[in-house]
């Protein structure tokens, strides 16, 4: 999101929350977050491969509902499908009279919109267990187009195929799906969550599900929240009052000053490939390292902090993101407190189960190893997650082993540690050199994270450790 | 606790009250700032304050940059700005003959490194002056061909007590309608207006004198240069570990040699033979001959090198700039004030061969930069206002 946007978004929240009644403020929400979400995609023109993405995006959820729905449920969905259908149709007609959608695509869009509307129909009389297996296959499917879209080459063939727009056909270009690493991790929480039998029996309703999936302010970099959290709240009807007003704005400042003041001006003189090759000094490598650190801090927090002021100002609370995750003693605390939606969701959806699956397996896999698995693979993923990339695989290596090392480390020198925190001195000493060893470890594993390639991450580390004047 | 109890746990619950006094006091906050701002006018001092030359080295040139982002330099208009992180003011006057060099791009090194410009093949070729001082150059080019700017250098320049200064002029700096125009003498209108009064330069003003609204003097309408100011001390950081402070491309387009048939200057229809003369502001050349004489200080005027073609049409044009007629005619003007005004004056016009140019008439390779400046000294070392060191 943009300055405009935020200003923007922030602004209508005045008039959505007076003139719209609390009763109905959820379905509000639900067609803003759909003309909100259609507007980013848009940036500078909404074309038919902007739509396809918001359409396929929205058939996503669709499908996710249908899945976790329960045939008994009076969650027709009718009602709910026209104010999803509505708003979408009015993009269609706005981008036909642009003249940015073909009329070929408007006429195929809307035979596939009907097609899908066909989901209003009760859910036909269809076994819990294949609900479940469905589940299971949606969330593979959802798996694999995370894969097509992050994985470079993969991502560049789809983008050709998807490109609708004739001057694009003529290039291969990146697939872009706005948000799609968030939506994806919003449906496969709700359908694991299904498979486990931690949601609600009737399932939810359409359009709750769609804005708990395209919640405009928290689309395109989170915070990741959970339905069951997130529905309740969009349910609850709030009264807007002084306390939504000073909480929402206010921390709509601080990220705007963080991310735009902060973040934007460090990131011309923080860590880049060009100026790895122009900076020739271990002086002046560190002080690279050190000002990518902060700058990525800054930026994300500092949208964090804009997603959940304007999610403030709709009604609704969206849990935190980042608690001065610098300033923690040891790796583990520092993923306990940076993206700690993101980290939240890896431990409950993979690291638990799979560490649990470990622990139960028929095989007596030694403690140490079931640790070193489950940290390096899930902390892998994270890095995978931002890209399929040998960089982000080593910089999820680079923290998975700092788990480890931590763990190992924390489990036997417990003695040691008490009698350290005994003493006032020791303790404060300890704390300090913690926080600056931890603040060091994660700068260092940035190094992967900002470059592109392997060969210029070994090039940094070579300039930072090999003194040079 | 987290990071945020203090504003979602507050002492007292918020109420609307609370709310609207932080909105009023905002704004008249924000309106008192900007009146406090637009009656002192920090800008000027604030410009002053520099990390160069402290935590960052000087640097060698003037700050200009089309992408600052990349070339890790910026482009300040305040003239405090200018010289607060060059080299010239953390230079003492003591122990070295000091000579200034001003102009435009070509002075400035458009396409060179700072160790390429005239100043560096000055420093490097290890003269002195003719009491033994050593001989320290200072590039003070800034990258726009317009006399007043330079002028406006010059005046600013004077404080730092330069022994000697080259100004290189050429045709395309004295177009007297372009004079006012460009946004560094408007960003500091009241130094050139009072130079223009003090030594009664004919110029339209009229740019200069509706440049400064109220709300161009409150800390809103001067975010820009302060913007700038900020910036310009950050990439201090890129400037000390890479050196780099200006991006040569690896390609260029090369400056046309082959010449349209046209025997006028590109949006200079109006240029004859009769009012050329008045049409050049050659009176702020004088002015710095004035200028400059009062302080006592040495002033070489030279006409600086211009690409001559051999191309199409290089009968009618020297060069994409100059039709022959107007620059034959801008030489023997120029020739025939220096000598009744009795200016110490270099004609180099023709003294760069055409394959050592590079993407303008006016910018030539390292090697004849190098080769210019010693016509430079070559004309001092004549003057016996320097020697060489055998």
């Amino acid at each position: 999101m943009t300055l405009i946007h935020i200003v923007l978004l922030s602004t209508l929240s005045i008039p959505f929350m007076t003139l719209i009644p609390p009763q109905q403020r959820s379905q509000g929400l639900t067609i803003l977050s759909i003309a909100v979400v259609a507007w980013l995609f848009a940036e500078d023109t909404l074309n038919n491969s902007d739509l396809l993405l918001l359409s396929i995006t929205i058939g996503l959820v669709v499908l996710t509902w249908w899945i976790i729905k329960s045939p008994e449920s009076n969650h027709t969905g009718f009602q709910q499908h026209i104010e999803i259908a509505l708003p979408l149709l009015l993009i269609v007609l706005f981008g036909l009279f642009l003249g940015s959608v073909s009329i070929q695509f408007a006429i195929t869009y809307v035979v596939i919109g009907v097609l899908t509307v066909g989901f209003a129909t009760p859910k036909t009389a269809i076994s819990n267990v294949n609900s479940r297996q469905l589940a299971l296959f949606a969330v593979l499917g959802i798996i694999a187009i995370l894969v097509i879209l992050k994985a470079p080459p993969l991502a560049e063939i789809s983008g050709f195929l998807v490109g609708w727009d004739a001057s694009s056909l003529a290039t291969a270009s990146p697939l872009l799906w706005l948000g799609f690493s968030y939506v994806s991790f919003r449906l496969i929480a709700v359908l694991l969550d299904y498979r486990a039998g931690r949601l609600p029996k009737e399932g939810y309703a359409l359009s709750d599900l769609v804005t708990y999936t395209l919640f405009f302010p928290a689309y395109t970099a989170g915070p990741i929240d959970r339905a069951q959290r997130f529905i309740p709240e969009l349910q609850s009807a709030k009264s807007f009052d002084a306390a939504i007003v000073v909480e929402g704005f206010s921390r709509i400042a601080v990220g705007i000053f963080k991310k735009f003041v902060i973040a934007d001006t460090l990131a011309i003189i923080a860590l880049s490939p060009v100026l790895v090759e122009q900076t020739t000094t271990t002086t002046g490598m560190w002080l690279l390292v050190y000002l990518y650190a902060l700058q990525i801090y800054f930026d994300f927090s500092g949208y964090s902090d804009v997603a959940i002021g304007i999610g403030r100002l709709y009604g609704i609370k969206l849990p935190e993101n980042f608690d001065r995750p610098y300033l923690q003693r040891n790796i583990q605390q520092f993923w306990q407190r940076w993206h700690i939606t993101l980290s939240t969701w890896f431990r409950l959806y993979f690291f638990t189960p799979f560490s649990r699956t470990m622990i139960r397996s028929q095989y007596d896999i030694p403690q140490w190893f079931i640790v070193l698995a489950a940290q390096m693979s899930t902390m892998i993923l994270i890095g995978m997650w931002h890209g399929i990339t040998l960089n982000f695989v080593l910089w999820g290596a680079w923290h998975g082993l700092g788990l480890f090392l931590h763990k190992m480390l924390a489990d036997n020198t417990k003695s040691w540690y008490r009698k350290v925190q005994a003493n006032t001195w020791s303790r404060r000493l300890m704390a300090g050199a913690s926080v600056l060893a931890t603040f060091h470890f994660v700068a260092l594993g940035w190094v992967f994270f900002a470059l592109p390639d392997f060969s210029m991450s070994l090039e940094v580390f070579g300039k930072l450790f090999v003194v040079s004047n | 606790m987290t990071q945020w109890d203090w504003l979602v746990k507050p002492e007292k619950p918020y109420s609307w009250t609370f709310a609207r006094n932080v909105v009023i006091k905002a704004i008249l906050l924000f309106i008192g700032v900007n009146v406090v701002y637009a009656l002192v006018q920090p800008l000027p001092w604030l410009s002053q304050v520099t990390l160069y030359g402290t935590a960052f080295p000087a640097r060698s040139r003037l700050p200009y940059a089309d992408n600052p982002d990349v070339a890790y330099n910026v482009s300040l208009n305040p003239i405090e700005g200018l010289f607060a992180s060059h080299i010239l003011s953390e230079s003492s006057t003591d122990d070295k003959y000091q000579i200034f060099i001003v102009g435009d791009s070509s002075v400035w090194g458009w396409l060179l490194d700072d160790t390429q410009t005239f100043d560096a093949c000055i420093n490097g070729r290890g003269v002195v002056d003719a009491t033994g001082k050593p001989i320290k150059a200072y590039n003070l080019g800034y990258p726009s061909t317009n006399a007043l700017k330079d002028l406006m250098i010059i005046s600013e320049a004077l404080q730092y007590q330069p022994d000697l200064i080259i100004w290189l002029v050429t045709l395309e700096s004295l177009y007297d309608v372009d004079q006012t125009t460009h946004p560094i003498l408007q960003n500091n209108a009241e130094i050139v207006l009072s130079l223009i009064d003090d030594y009664s330069i004919s110029l339209n003003t009229e740019d200069l004198s509706s440049s400064n609204s109220i709300l161009d003097r409150t800390l809103w309408g001067q975010r820009r240069e302060l913007a700038d100011w900020l910036r310009h001390q950050l990439f201090g950081i890129p400037w000390t570990h890479t050196h780099i402070d200006h991006v040569n491309p690896r390609f260029f387009r090369p400056a046309m040699e082959n010449l349209p048939a046209s025997e006028q200057v590109t949006n200079r229809a109006y240029l004859t033979p009769e009012n050329l003369k008045d049409s050049l502001a050659i009176d702020v050349i004088q002015a710095g001959v004035q200028l400059t004489h009062e302080q006592d200080v040495t002033l070489l005027i030279v006409n600086e090198p211009i690409l001559v073609s051999s191309g199409i049409n290089s009968d009618k044009r020297y060069n994409e700039l100059h039709p022959r007629w107007i620059y034959d005619r801008y030489r023997g003007l120029m020739l025939t004030e220096a000598e009744g005004n009795n200016w110490r004056y270099l004609d180099l016009w023709n003294a760069v061969p055409a394959e050592a140019f590079t993407d303008f008439p006016l910018h030539y390779n390292a090697e004849w930069t190098c080769n210019i400046a010693e016509e430079f000294l070559e004309a001092l070392i004549a003057s016996n206002l320097i020697v060489p060191l055998e």
